[in-house]
C-alpha cells in the first residue's frame, strides 16, 4: 500500500511526465523533473524533503544535464504563464559535447549564457573558500559541490557568487521566470544543510503566486 | 565578534590586575576565567572575592567572556567514583554561580572521559544523565553549559554528528557545545563541526593544530593561530554561514621562551585577522 507521501509525490510528478500538459490552475504544488542517474536522483531526494502543501507553481529540475529543446520550450511557456522554473544544473559532471548542447538550449530558449564549468581544486577551496554566497532570496552561505558553472548575466540578475564569479541567476519571463543554479543545492538538502534548506524554502515561497508582487519588485 | 583569552596565559609572576592590563593593551575585549587554574580563582574563592575580581576586570575595561574549569580532568561527571562525580557537580554548580557574579552567560566543562577501564557506553549514559540533571540549574541561572570537544584527550564524542546527537539526547537549550577548533586533529575538519553544530555553539576556542603528526610523549600538536593546518578561511566563512557572532577565545599553550607577553599580542593580532576575514 502506498503511503500518503508517495501518493502525494506521484501526483506532483505526473503532470510533467504527461508532457507538461497541466494548466496553471491545475498545478497547485511544485513539480520535480529528474533524470535516471544517481546525482540527479540524490538531488531530487534532497528537494523532496521540502515538499509541503502550500508550495505552488514551481517546477524543480534536479541535477539535470540532458534537457531537450522541446521540453525547454514547454518550460518557457509555463514560465510565461506564471510558473517559476528552478533549474539546477549538473553539467559539472558531463562531457564537453553534452555541456555544449545544454548551454545552447539554455541560450536559445531562455537567453542564459553559461561559461565553462570550473572544477574547484583543493587550492582554490582554500583560497577562495568552500562556500557559495547567496544574496537572494536572503543572504546565506551554502556548501559548494566540487565544481561551479559561471553564468554571464547582469548583476541585478545574479543571486549567488563563488568568490567574484556569478554562479546562479534569476530572470523573469512573463508572469513567471527562471532560476538557474550553477552550483547544486539538492545534495546539500539531502545532507540536511540548514542554510540550503532556508534558501530553497524562501526561493519557493518568493516565487509562489502569493508573493509574486514582492518578487517583481525585487527583480527591479 | 569579540576577542578573549584565558587568564591561564598570564605570564608567571604577573598579578591578576597586571594581567588584565596586559590584555587590554593587546586589544582584547574580555577574559576567560579558569576555575581551579590560578591562585586568584579557586573553588574556595568566596562570592565577595569574585565580586572584587569583577570590579578589577571592569576597571581594566574588560568583560568576562565565560567561566571555564581545569578540574574536570580529575573530577568528572562520568566518573565511576561517586565522590568524584559529586565533586564535579559541585564545581560545575560553582561555575554557574560564578557566571552570574561575573555577568556572563556561559561556562565551559569537559564532560565524559573514556579510558581503557571506563568504557564508552558507560561514560555516555552517565554523562547524559549528569547533564540532564545540571540543565535545570543552568536554565534557572540563565547560564549555558558549553561542553567542550576535547576529542583526542577524552576519546569521547569524536564526530560532529555524534556530538550533535548527544546534545539532542540532552535536549536542553541550556546545554550546547563550547567548540574548540584546534581539538579536532586528524579526525575531521573544524569548519564542518561549525556547520553541523552551529546553533548549539555557546562559545569558541581558537588555536591551531598540526595534523598528521599525532601526539608523541609530551610533544604538543597545538600551536599559535595560522601556524598549523586549520583552514582558517573555511572556519571564518563557516562562522558567517551559521550566524555565529559571539566570543572567540584564544586557548594557547604558553610557547614563548622569551617575552611571553608577546604571545598575547601576537594572538590578538591573529584574531583580528580571523574576525575581519582578511585571510
Amino acid at each position: 500500500m502506498q503511503t500518503r507521501r508517495q501518493l502525494f509525490e506521484q501526483a506532483l510528478i505526473l503532470p510533467v511526465a504527461a508532457g507538461l500538459r497541466a494548466t496553471r490552475a491545475q498545478v497547485a504544488e511544485f513539480e520535480i523533473i529528474s533524470e535516471p542517474n544517481c546525482l540527479s536522483q540524490e538531488s531530487a531526494d534532497g528537494f523532496r524533503t521540502l515538499i509541503a502543501p502550500g508550495s505552488s507553481n514551481v517546477i524543480l529540475l534536479c541535477g539535470v544535464s540532458a534537457i531537450d529543446a522541446s521540453l525547454a520550450c514547454r518550460l518557457r511557456e509555463r514560465a510565461l504563464a506564471g510558473t517559476w522554473v528552478i533549474w539546477e544544473s549538473a553539467l559539472i559532471a558531463c562531457e564537453a559535447r553534452e555541456f555544449a548542447t545544454q548551454a545552447r538550449i539554455l541560450r536559445e530558449v531562455f537567453g542564459v549564457n553559461l561559461m565553462q564549468p570550473v572544477a574547484l581544486s583543493p587550492d582554490q577551496l582554500r583560497t577562495t573558500g568552500m562556500f557559495i554566497h547567496y544574496r537572494w532570496p536572503s543572504a546565506a552561505l551554502t556548501r559548494s559541490f566540487s565544481s561551479v558553472i559561471p553564468v554571464a548575466c547582469a548583476r541585478a540578475e545574479t543571486i549567488a557568487w563563488y568568490g567574484n564569479t556569478p554562479v546562479a541567476m534569476r530572470r523573469r519571463f512573463g508572469s513567471g521566470g527562471l532560476v538557474f543554479l550553477g552550483s547544486m543545492l539538492g545534495p546539500n538538502l539531502r545532507a540536511e544543510e540548514r542554510e540550503a534548506h532556508a534558501i530553497v524554502t524562501r526561493m519557493v515561497a518568493a516565487t509562489g503566486p502569493s508573493s509574486r508582487d514582492r518578487t517583481t519588485s525585487a527583480t527591479g | 565578534m569579540k576577542k578573549s583569552i584565558g587568564d591561564n596565559i598570564f605570564p608567571k609572576g604577573v598579578s591578576f590586575e597586571n594581567g588584565l592590563q596586559l590584555l587590554k593593551r593587546a586589544g582584547y575585549d574580555g577574559v576567560e576565567l579558569w576555575l581551579g587554574e590560578r591562585e586568584w580563582f579557586q573553588i574556595g574563592s568566596t562570592d565577595s572575592q569574585m565580586r572584587e575580581m569583577r570590579q578589577k576586570i571592569e576597571d581594566a575595561g574588560l568583560r568576562v567572556s565565560n567561566i571555564s574549569n581545569s578540574l574536570d580532568w580529575k573530577e568528572n561527571v562520568s566518573a565511576r567514583d561517586a565522590s568524584k562525580r559529586e565533586a564535579a557537580f559541585r564545581h560545575i554548580q560553582r561555575q554557574i554561580e560564578a557566571a552570574q557574579i561575573f555577568n556572563t552567560d556561559a561556562i565551559l566543562i569537559v564532560a565524559g572521559l573514556v579510558t581503557s577501564d571506563a568504557p564508552y557506553n558507560e561514560v555516555y549514559k552517565r554523562t547524559l544523565d549528569s547533564l540532564k540533571k545540571l540543565a535545570p540549574d543552568a536554565a534557572a541561572a540563565k547560564v549555558k553549559i558549553g561542553v567542550e570537544n576535547c576529542c583526542s584527550e577524552q576519546k569521547f564524542l569524536l564526530s560532529p554528528r555524534e556530538f550533535n546527537a548527544f546534545l539532542s539526547d540532552v535536549d536542553s537549550p541550556w546545554v550546547g557545545i563550547h567548540l574548540d577548533v584546534g581539538n579536532i586533529h586528524d579526525t575531521g575538519f573544524a569548519e564542518q563541526w561549525i556547520e553541523i553544530l552551529g546553533p548549539k555553539i555557546t562559545r569558541v576556542h581558537l588555536k591551531d593544530v598540526h595534523t598528521h603528526r599525532g601526539r608523541c610523549g609530551n610533544q604538543s600538536v597545538y600551536t599559535n593561530i595560522f601556524l598549523g593546518d586549520n583552514n582558517w578561511r573555511a572556519i571564518r566563512d563557516a562562522f558567517t554561514k551559521v550566524g555565529y557572532d559571539g566570543w572567540l577565545i584564544a586557548e594557547m599553550e604558553a610557547k614563548y621562551t622569551y617575552a611571553p607577553d608577546q604571545q598575547i599580542y601576537d594572538t590578538a593580532a591573529a584574531m583580528n585577522r580571523v574576525i575581519s576575514g582578511n585571510l
